[in-house]
């Protein structure tokens, strides 16, 4: 099944060694486990990032990685930040 | 008739201040918990301990009475639809543990775990709860409780430096600052929270199963709760707030020996105060979240129905269940077999009943 997908990051956690994207994810899987991708602010690539997975739990669909990732909360807030499947 | 002050219960004891368009707004320094997307208001809405007869009177007195007799979906859609539209704004009663001003206002230790901190009134969104006391003409008592709590005099600076004193608080002197202290408690300009303590076990490693002793189908006591004559405290049975029988988080507590033993499986999280965890269970609405196979994000003093959930996710995980039938089906499919196996896990009726109705809901 295609796992392609996409997301736009409205926050972002940090929780021990793992980070959580949170925002709408587009995509017709109806599971996202490993996948590579790409971090896009403003509309320009900054990272790539291996996605873990998704977060277990009913109703939000929140995608996880132990990927290093650059990015501070106040950014993902204030700009416009995806998560773009490769 | 118009409602003031309505305080809810929310998932895992939290509680929650519903601020009505023509309540005296609160202040500026305390945040409305924000419902960015119908997601998180439909989880959050159907999470709240508030019964039906109340949310038709909480919307009545919102001025958007329903204009027909309406269900139990649909009162808590026309609820979903002011808060997303901030007509109904939800001040989470934070202050209660001392979180939102932790950093100014000093978190004091005294026995048995509990801690006390000293707030101006004006910041408290309730102030009619058990956990906050006032000293209202009551200088005798203000003085004895501030000195049973022997505050060193770093400590009383600390306390003090941004409370609301008439005097005192650039004072050298020690009993000059405590008495200025005494009259603002007894102005009412300022309150004590009392907060209780959290349970947080230790974290362990060891080998991948769970005890056979929790697959057994023996009965489990998980505390005197469960003993015959047991009555609940008389702060839990006055405490100020709505209940009701849409409570669906976990009733029981996870024992720390459940606790310890799934932490000999999994890598556990425990949530604290202002931490990203627990901003993200709180954004979830959830009690426990599970990443991969391996860990478990979990409150403190979590449910024994959640921890168990997420260990079985983790389950899932590993026999490839999660990958095949996918996330959703998966929430559905575990708590499926946790009723199934309620005798197996131990679980009592009440809990099941909660699973059930979040498997119906698909939370």
């Amino acid at each position: 099944m295609s796992q392609h997908f996409k997301m736009k990051v409205k926050d972002i956690f940090f929780i021990d060694k793992k980070v959580v994207f949170a925002g709408d994810l587009e995509t017709d899987a109806t599971q996202i486990s490993s996948a590579n991708c790409k971090i896009l602010v403003d509309g320009v690539e900054t990272v790539r990032v291996k996605i873990d997975g998704e977060v277990m739990g009913a109703g939000h669909r929140d995608l996880w990685t132990t990927s290093p990732v650059k990015l501070e909360r106040d950014a993902v807030i204030s700009r416009d930040v995806w998560l773009v499947s490769v | 008739m118009q409602l003031h002050k309505i305080v809810v219960e929310g998932s895992f004891g939290h509680l929650y201040r519903l601020h009505l368009p023509y309540e005296d707004p609160i202040h500026n320094a305390i945040e409305p918990k924000d419902f960015w997307d119908p997601v998180s208001a439909h989880t959050f809405v159907w999470r709240l301990q508030v019964n039906d007869e109340k949310w038709l009177r909480i919307l009545c007195a919102a001025g958007y009475p329903p204009d027909r007799h309406v269900n139990k979906v649909e009162l808590r859609g026309a609820a979903i639809k002011l808060l997303v539209l901030g007509i109904i704004n939800i001040y989470p009663l934070t202050h209660l543990r001392g979180f939102v001003q932790r950093a100014r206002y000093l978190n004091i230790n005294v026995s048995h775990g509990v801690q006390y901190h000293f707030i101006p009134s004006t910041l408290l969104v309730v102030q009619e709860l058990p956990e906050v006391r006032f000293f209202k003409s009551e200088p005798e008592s203000a003085t004895q409780f501030i000195e049973q709590l022997a505050l060193t005099d770093e400590q009383l600076a600390d306390v003090i430096c941004d409370l609301p004193l008439p005097f005192g608080l650039k004072s050298p002197e020690r009993t000059t600052r405590i008495t200025g202290l005494v009259h603002a408690l007894c102005n009412g300009d300022v309150a004590v929270v009392m907060q209780h303590p959290n349970m947080t076990p230790p974290r362990k490693n060891g080998p991948e199963e769970l005890p056979i002793e929790y697959y057994s189908p023996k009965p489990m006591t998980l505390g005197p709760h469960e003993e015959p004559g047991y009555e609940l405290p008389p702060s839990v049975l006055n405490r100020n707030v709505l209940f009701s029988s849409n409570e669906l988080a976990g009733v029981e507590r996870a024992s720390v020996d459940l606790l310890n033993a799934v932490g000999q499986k999994r890598a556990i999280t425990f949530a604290e105060e202002g931490s990203d965890a627990l901003r993200f269970l709180d954004y979830r609405n959830a009690e426990a979240a599970a990443f991969g196979a391996e860990d478990i994000l979990l409150r403190t003093n979590p449910s024994k129905a959640a921890i168990l959930e997420e260990f079985l996710h983790g389950t899932q995980q590993k026999l490839g269940i999660v990958d095949d039938i996918g996330r959703a089906a998966s929430e559905s499919h575990v708590k499926d077999f946790m009723i199934r196996h309620q005798r197996m896990l131990g679980l009592n009726t009440e809990d099941v009943r909660r699973l059930q109705i979040l498997k119906d809901m698909g939370l």
